[in-house]
């Protein structure tokens, strides 16, 4: 890797910012890579494709209570178990108080870019 | 098996939910408490362990810290960080050091001052939490506070067996129970289901009942060899097993992945050492940052099976009279938070014989947890009445 390559979790967010979702796969065996452990892996034995985009909700957590300035509560924060896999945190748009474990859901971007899902 | 180590003093500094004493002006009360329990004069102390918050700057506890005390020339003196895990790793070392010989009586104190002014204890813990590993990815949700992770494993782990909204109730109040008997305890009124489900959510699926208490205060410890704890005058507790576990897995990795924490390692690194088998241990003292925290733990450290401890706690048998007495000073949630120090604390009590009212029969062997991150970082403790098991 050279100095200026980014690391593969900026890689990750640089596709977020161009409004792609992308998963990494390990070039050797194929393997989907988590995206926590994403810089635990060396960059140049990753391969990057885009993402089915589907996926189910695995945790969900709703902020009664105002933390960051931000933020309005009540919103919602989920964990999403890709249909690839790897887990990835984000929200689900569109739903009344907490979503449910186990609920399909799609990806999509909001206007200001941020990744959410929507029940699928 | 021949005990580790000897625990044979312990103290606590004044608990405050007010602003106050500064960490060092806490930490200094909690190691005279500590030294004048143990019945020993200054100049038996030869080590000096210091437990650093993790939310404190660096700069509140350092070595100098040993200027404030009555001590004389040092065979050991650091500070120690392992997240919520600090004040067992801080004993683990203490324990090694004086059975290597390296020291010969270590004070470990451990101070914090989470309330500060103009600021409530929950704003002390509402930084980003750390998930994903990706920069500022939670500051994108709002996913603030050790409250985030801890709320979504709870949720995670009420979605893997279909438990509903009761779930974490039974915990709570049976922590109540235990802290009515504690006159240490800062929350003693009992509460029944409908006052569970009175109280308001902060971060479903947690409520405010579902917190910790946290405190302004500090506890110290005094290990030494167990050949010196023959000439101390209080009651000494001996430390029979030490144990981590540390792995690339959370509770909420686990639990939305599957898989393990290093809960299980630490567990049997502790009764290895201490040649028990689970079954035996009497009494169960564990680093409750939550309620799920507590009831998860029964399963994670492997006391009971993936998925049993809701049952268990709702059948009454970690409430007094039970099987397997638990939090028996009120825990994190209803006697106060003072990180891993609480349930540090009330097992010495509970194996000395010395918890009053709320004293369990049969302490001849008690288990202690600490656990940092979002159950990430894993330490244990058995300690026991007798010098040597059997």
């Amino acid at each position: 890797m050279t100095g200026t390559a980014p690391s593969p979790s900026q890689k990750f967010l640089n596709f977020i910012a161009e409004g792609r979702l992308c998963l990494a796969y390990d070039a050797a065996n194929g393997a989907v890579v988590d995206i926590v452990d994403l810089d635990g892996s060396s960059e140049r034995a990753l391969t990057w494709k885009p993402a089915l985009g589907t996926g189910t909700v695995a945790a969900a957590a709703v902020y009664r209570r105002r933390y960051v300035e931000s933020h309005d509560p009540p919103y919602n924060v989920a964990i999403i178990r890709l249909a690839e896999g790897p887990m990835l945190l984000s929200t689900v748009e569109g739903i009344e108080g907490a979503p449910v474990v186990g609920t399909k859901v799609q990806a999509a971007f909001a206007k200001d870019g941020t990744l959410v899902f929507r029940p699928d | 098996m021949p005990a580790i180590s000897a625990i044979t003093g312990w103290g606590q500094s004044s608990l405050s939910r007010r602003p106050g004493p500064s960490v060092a002006e806490l930490a200094r009360d909690a190691c005279i408490a500590a030294v004048e329990h143990a019945g020993m004069a200054w100049s038996e102390i030869d080590g000096l362990i210091l437990g650093q918050s993790d939310i404190l700057d660096r700069s509140a506890l350092t070595l100098a810290f040993r200027h404030s005390l009555d001590l004389g020339e040092l065979n050991l003196l650091c500070v120690t960080e392992g997240k919520g895990t600090t004040v067992l790793q801080a004993i683990h070392h203490a324990s090694l050091a004086v059975s290597a010989g390296m020291a010969r009586t270590v004070l470990c104190v451990f101070s914090d001052t989470p309330i500060r002014d103009e600021k409530q204890a929950g704003d002390t813990f509402a930084r980003p939490s750390k998930i994903m590993n990706l920069p500022d990815w939670e500051n994108r949700y709002g996913c603030f506070g050790a409250i985030g992770a801890y709320a979504l494993a709870a949720s995670a782990y009420r979605g893997l067996y279909g438990f509903g909204e009761d779930a974490y109730s039974p915990y709570v109040i049976t922590c109540r129970k235990w802290a009515a008997l504690n006159p240490e305890a800062f929350l003693r009124d009992e509460i029944d289901t409908t006052a569970y489900f009175a109280s308001p959510a902060v971060v479903e699926p947690l409520r405010l009942l579902d917190c910790a208490y946290p405190v302004n205060g500090a506890a110290a410890f005094v290990i030494t060899g167990t050949d010196r704890a023959k000439a101390s005058a209080g009651s000494p507790v001996f430390v029979h097993g030490i144990g981590q576990g540390h792995n690339e897995r959370s509770a909420l990795s686990a639990l939305v992945k599957g898989g393990r924490t290093g809960a299980q390692t630490a567990t049997n690194g502790a009764l290895a050492g201490a040649g028990l088998d689970i079954s035996s241990i009497d009494c169960l003292q564990v680093y409750d940052a939550f309620s799920f925290s507590g009831v998860f733990a029964l399963e994670d450290f492997g006391f009971l099976p993936a998925g049993g401890a809701v049952e268990f706690i709702r059948a009454g048998e970690t409430a007094p009279g039970g099987s397997l007495p638990m939090n028996t000073g009120g825990g994190h949630l209803s006697s106060y938070y003072l990180q891993g120090a609480t349930p540090l604390i009330e097992a010495l009590r509970q194996a000395s014989g010395a918890a009053g009212a709320r004293q369990v029969p049969k302490h001849d062997t008690v288990f202690i947890t600490n656990s940092g991150g979002c159950l990430e970082f894993h330490a244990t403790l058995v300690v026991s009445p007798h010098r040597s098991l059997s």
